[in-house]
């Protein structure tokens, strides 16, 4: 009667669990005579003490080894029936996340407005009324003009605004956070996430903040700028309104004595990657600069080389920034 | 001495030149890369090479060359899914010596067996085992750390040695 390989395979491991826990003379000597009995039996034997071998010999190194043969394996049964739900889950998340980041990006105020730039994009326009706007990257306005008054909303972003002079329609450029009312001028609007910053290049104008229109407001004139929110108007500061003036004819953007992490905030809307920054760790930083807007590389590099930063580019579209250790 | 049966070479001649463009355009599309196409197109037919049996019991040329190459696709993505985890593990210890590219070499076509060998075991018998022989921890301690008892780990440790052996016969060129 002889036994079959399966069986004989049994016997075999059961021998070598037995003997890798305990392995006295006696035990040893049974595990001889049992190999001895049956030229199969010293061979499943060698065998299956071959492939022990090998595993023993990754004991150096078996973090390594573990993770190799984690890889090597494909996931066992119950791992593929959770398969169909995460694969759904997936597809559906890759399905809603462009049109997430792109409504990150581009909210739909500004995927709906009148004109717009997408990042690294400058656009420059003249109005029905004369009027010149100029639009910096990533920005949006809607142009609402009637008989009695011109008005443009900016969405987001800023522009530069030339206004042609029209004694019957007063312009006004309006905001969440306010309205300017211009006076046959020249200004600059940037719209931010908590308040409106206004530079005057030429002549004056009037900001009220909050969306209704009071009569008094504050004037601002060339030389000025402020910022405003909803609730106020901020305290008036002065501005190089000449190069402010050749900063927007040559893309260029001037900070004076700005926290680092707004001139960051500024360059990543110029950017079409994304630069990644911690602003609680870099706003002791200050910055006075004038920097190229439609090449960020050399603006972050400027920044680099003046500030003790460390500038990580991974992809050109993602840079990491922080301050060096 | 002539002969109404073709030869093996005529066989494998045959097949080479039937099948050799197809093939390659096929694989060429899957992997994108006329170079590692070419490459497992060769390694197709050496595979068959190796065996006069499977040369003259091909009923099915296009199924089995197909099953044939996409078996060794599959084998590839695993060793290279092996070497990629195996290697970041290494630098992950921070081994002052880094290994020789032999030395990896060995390891991953070690690895790879290995892994070919353990697949299909249940989760349980295939933990104890590695821990047992790969982390040399004894049978008290894994039934520890699988929280059962010890007899139960010398019964999962015999059922992962059986399917190993089963494995290894069943497929010889792995055990080779």
């Amino acid at each position: 009667m002889s036994a079959s390989s399966t069986d004989i395979a049994e016997q075999a491991a059961e021998w070598l669990i037995q003997l890798s826990d305990e392995s006295s003379a006696d035990t040893q000597a049974a595990f001889a005579r049992w190999q001895q009995a049956d030229p199969r039996h010293a061979q499943a034997v060698e065998q299956m003490q071959g492939l022990i071998g090998q595993l023993e010999g990754f004991q150096h190194a078996s973090t390594p080894a573990h993770a190799a043969l984690k890889a090597g394996m494909t996931p066992s049964k119950r791992r593929h029936k959770a398969k169909p739900i995460a694969g759904a889950l997936f597809t559906l998340l890759a399905l809603c996340l462009p049109v997430w980041i792109a409504l990150q990006h581009y909210p739909l105020d500004y995927l709906m407005a009148d004109i717009s730039t997408s990042t690294a994009e400058w656009k420059s326009q003249t109005l029905a009324d004369n009027t010149h706007i100029t639009l910096n990257s990533n920005s949006a306005v809607d142009v609402e003009f009637d008989q009695h008054q011109r008005v443009l909303r900016l969405v987001q972003g800023e522009i530069l605004v030339d206004v042609a002079k029209d004694a019957a329609r007063p312009f006004v450029v309006k905001t969440e956070h306010g309205s300017i009312t211009a006076l046959g001028t020249r200004f600059v609007v940037s719209h931010h996430d908590h308040a409106t910053a206004l530079a005057m290049l030429e002549s004056k104008v009037m900001v009220n903040s909050g969306l209704a229109d009071h009569a008094a407001g504050t004037l601002v004139t060339q030389g000025q700028s402020v910022v405003f929110q909803q609730d106020g108007v901020g305290s008036i500061s002065t501005i190089d309104a000449d190069s402010l003036n050749d900063a927007w004819k040559l893309h260029q953007l001037v900070v004076q004595d700005q926290p680092l992490s707004d001139v960051l905030a500024i360059l990543s809307r110029h950017r079409r990657g994304h630069i990644q920054f911690n602003p609680d760790e870099l706003h002791a930083y200050r910055v006075t600069a004038v920097l190229p807007l439609d090449n960020t590389d050399h603006a972050l590099q400027l920044l680099a080389d003046s500030l003790p930063l460390s500038v990580r580019s991974y992809t050109p579209w993602f840079v990491l920034v922080d301050p060096h250790p | 001495m002539p002969s109404s049966e073709p030869s093996a070479a005529q066989r494998l001649s045959h097949l080479y030149t039937d099948n050799h463009a197809w093939l390659f355009a096929w694989l060429r599309k899957k992997l994108g890369c006329p170079h590692e196409a070419a490459d497992l197109v060769q390694d197709t037919f050496t595979r068959i090479l190796s065996s006069r049996d499977i040369l003259f019991s091909i009923k099915e040329p296009r199924a089995y060359l197909t099953t044939t190459a996409k078996h060794l696709l599959i084998n590839q993505a695993r060793r290279r899914a092996i070497e990629e985890a195996y290697l970041a593990g290494l630098i992950a210890l921070g081994e002052d010596h880094a290994p020789s590219p032999e030395q990896v070499l060995v390891a991953v076509e070690a690895l790879a067996q290995i892994s070919a060998v353990l697949e299909g075991l249940a989760d349980k018998p295939r933990t104890a085992f590695l821990l047992r022989y790969l982390d040399g921890l004894s049978h008290a301690e894994i039934a520890a750390a699988l929280g059962v008892s010890t007899k139960m780990i010398q019964k999962y440790l015999v059922q992962a040695l059986v399917h190993c052996h089963a494995a290894l016969g069943q497929d010889q060129t792995i055990a080779s």
